[in-house]
């Protein structure tokens, strides 16, 4: 029969390393509260008979908040036969709530006390047998991340018989006494200067924490494009000889020449491009990990909490904003810890501004070639989609959806932590694997797609004249949308709709199609123009899906995507034009500009005719109210 | 005297909190209730949040929420 245990304890007191270790799975840990936030299933590796569950951490079984409504739901709905209850031994007091409130459940319980390790070294002197008869439960201390200890725990746990036990109702008042006795008799502490003080003196400067902070994000762009540049540049070479070869074998054995096209030129060179990229994607991973891992997370969700509270957002939004700077799906996940609604919303809308991994490899890619390789150019845009953040929660405060509520902020500043190696490790692996399979799959589609609709057309198979193809329909049927941006080439109106799938696509497609860069970009500005709508255009499908998800509702979705494609299209626009300016003069600039405003105003008139987003401030919402 | 009135390492004991109902549940729940000796740590830039210490945990609120608690200076 199968036995289900259930970790529960405080947030970032461990459980999720216990069970990686426990399981052998590897599911993502960091060093702030909040990581885990849905449970997760797994089956111990010495015995598949015991499946344990992981689940979002919490202080008490109130339900107020989402984590405390999945363990609660939980716990009602299919109780475990055995409560695995992590407590952080570094910070007994607060964990103990919970501890006692899980006792009162009635469901056999057992303790464990992670972080036993570092007790002596940080002055506590812990007596776990005393504790032990004070709760009336077996304790086992542990250490989860040097895996001590972590066997014996689950040997307990199969240990305890399943003695039905009463259900009895706590009071608040009673467990707080009961939490100060079992402390007085159990705990010493002797104080010692702490580490984490003295860094955080350094980090959270009034000063220097804002600039060590941007200095911080600066250092991660320019060692994952440089470096990360020179090792793709190895794996392009290597693809380029492969391709060469394997046509020059498929040419021997008599394939047509044109299925050797099809393999050598779209595919390998198609896909062996966006490989090139992996080496700087994992680099960007590797320092994302770090940051999460240290503790440092919660430190940028302080120094930012003031500017980000002012423009309708929290200090916590900056988590999801820094992690979508690897991932926009990762980073859409995190936002479960901001407490009020409007702006966690604001926070899934806004956070896919980011530069994530597969933008930066955009960038590198057309700077490579239009800006003569220049990290700077990245940077610029890393810093553009920061002010983005602000300006979009400026305009978005201004939605009623988006500013209701009591902003409440209450942040846990966890100890900082040395990363762990083998999950800088399991990262790696991670990321190559879904890297591979992403270009394996759907660049491979994308590619496949477009080698299809460059053949074919109203007359059948084209005969390679892609004049007549079906993309060049495509291409063309949609590039007048982007002329204000610059851009009169259909290529890249291709390339624009095929990052819809992944951004990563916009360098296969101008791979395949084989585009000569200096006839598409007539001035180094619209080649910016373009790439800050690649920057700011709503995001790839899969975070599409992650955000729909998250945000609950199919109204703020909608909103979700018309504002963001309206501000990148906005953004892009202004930049092409200073270019116009700088190269035509400024009349030429003046008339364009106010003709595209025009249009602009017009049609945002025509689209919210009679509709009042409840501003609080027009005459409408004004008579409304009275 | 209120929570944020007190400098950087100053201890002092929590008397009440007056917050909102919400954050004060959460904030009790955290380890932040009455009768608690915190430290003042550190201060964000434009002195909000404040940066308190609790026992061996670190936590962080707002200026305009500390002003809502009240505390005696040890």
């Amino acid at each position: 029969m199968i036995k289900n245990f259930a970790l529960i304890g405080n947030q970032n007191s461990g459980k999720t390393t216990l069970f990686n270790n426990l399981t052998g799975s590897r599911q993502k840990v960091g060093n702030w509260a909040g990581v885990t936030v849905e449970k997760k299933e797994g089956f111990y590796r010495k015995d598949k008979n015991i499946k344990i569950t992981d689940l979002p951490g919490l202080y008490s079984l109130s339900a107020d908040t989402l984590d405390e409504r999945v363990v609660t739901e939980f716990l009602s709905i299919n109780p475990p036969d055995v409560i695995i209850n992590v407590l952080d031994g570094t910070n007994l007091k607060r964990g103990l709530r919970l501890t006692l409130e899980l006792k009162a459940k009635g469901i056999p319980m057992v303790v464990a006390v992670n972080m036993a390790d570092e007790l002596k070294r940080k002055g506590i002197n812990l007596d776990f047998d005393t504790l032990s008869k004070g709760l009336n439960l077996p304790i086992v201390p542990i250490s989860a991340i040097k895996n001590y200890n972590v066997d014996k725990l689950i040997i307990t746990a199969v240990g305890l018989n399943k003695a039905e036990k009463e259900v009895s109702i706590v009071d608040e008042k009673s467990i707080d006494d009961e939490i100060e006795e079992l402390i007085g008799k159990s705990l010493k502490t002797t104080l010692k200067k702490s580490f984490t003080e003295t860094i955080d003196k350094v980090l959270l400067n009034k000063y220097l924490g804002i600039p060590i902070f941007f200095l911080v994000m600066l250092i991660i762009y320019f060692v994952s494009i440089n470096l990360g540049g020179l090792l793709g540049e190895k794996i392009s070479l290597g693809m380029q000889n492969l391709s060469i070869n394997t046509a020059k074998n498929l040419n021997k054995i008599g394939v047509s020449k044109f299925l050797i096209n099809l393999i050598c030129g779209a595919i390998f060179n198609g896909i062996g491009t966006v490989i090139s990229f992996l080496p700087q994607i994992l680099i960007l991973f590797l320092f994302m990990t770090l940051l999460e891992e240290s503790g440092y997370m919660s430190r940028v969700a302080f120094l930012f909490d003031r500017l980000f509270n002012y423009v309708g957002l929290s200090g916590k939004s900056l988590i999801p904003v820094i992690l979508s700077c690897g991932c926009a799906v990762t980073g859409t996940m995190s936002t479960k810890t901001i407490e009020n609604d409007g702006e966690r919303k604001s926070t899934i809308i806004l956070s896919p501004f980011m530069p994530c991994s597969a933008k930066l490899a955009v960038f590198s890619f057309l700077s490579e070639l239009v800006f003569s390789g220049s990290a700077l150019i990245a940077t610029s845009l890393y810093f553009l989609s920061i002010l983005s953040v602000i300006l979009g929660g400026l305009i978005l405060k201004k939605f009623k959806i988006f500013s209701k509520g009591e902003s409440v902020f209450a942040l846990d500043m966890p100890v900082y932590r040395f990363p762990s190696l083998k999950n800088l490790f399991y990262v790696l692996i991670e990321k190559t694997k879904d890297y591979l399979i992403k270009a394996g799959t759907v660049i491979f589609a994308v590619s496949v797609m477009m080698w299809l609709l460059t053949n074919l057309g109203f007359s059948g198979y084209t005969n390679g004249d892609i004049e007549k193809s079906f993309l060049k329909l495509l291409g063309d049927s949609f590039k007048y949308i982007f002329y204000p941006i610059g851009i009169k080439n259909w290529q890249i109106s291709v390339s624009i709709i095929s990052s819809i799938f992944a951004k990563e696509a916009v360098i296969e497609t101008f791979s395949f199609l084989c585009v000569d860069i200096g006839e598409v970009f007539l001035t180094p500005f619209s080649a910016y123009a373009f790439l800050v709508f690649i920057l700011l255009s709503p995001p790839c499908a899969a975070t599409l899906v992650a955000c729909k998800k998250e945000l609950k509702d199919n109204k703020s979705f909608f909103i979700m995507i018309v504002f963001e494609f309206v501000f990148a299209y906005l953004m892009a626009t202004i930049i092409n034009l200073i270019g116009v300016i700088y190269y035509r003069g400024w009349l030429t600039t003046f008339i364009i500009s106010v003709i595209i405003l025009l249009i602009f105003i017009f049609s945002l008139k025509a689209i919210f005719k009679n509709k009042c987003f409840n501003c609080k401030n027009c005459s409408k919402c004004k008579k409304e109210k009275r | 005297m209120t929570l944020d009135e007190l400098k950087i390492k100053e201890i002092a004991s929590i008397v009440s909190v007056n917050t909102s109902e919400s954050l004060k549940k959460r904030l009790y729940k955290m380890g932040l209730k009455e009768g608690e000796i915190i430290t003042v740590m550190q201060r964000a830039p434009f002195f909000s949040p404040i940066q308190i210490k609790i026992d061996s945990f670190y936590l962080a609120i707002r200026s305009s929420d500390a002003k809502k608690i009240i505390v005696e200076k040890k």
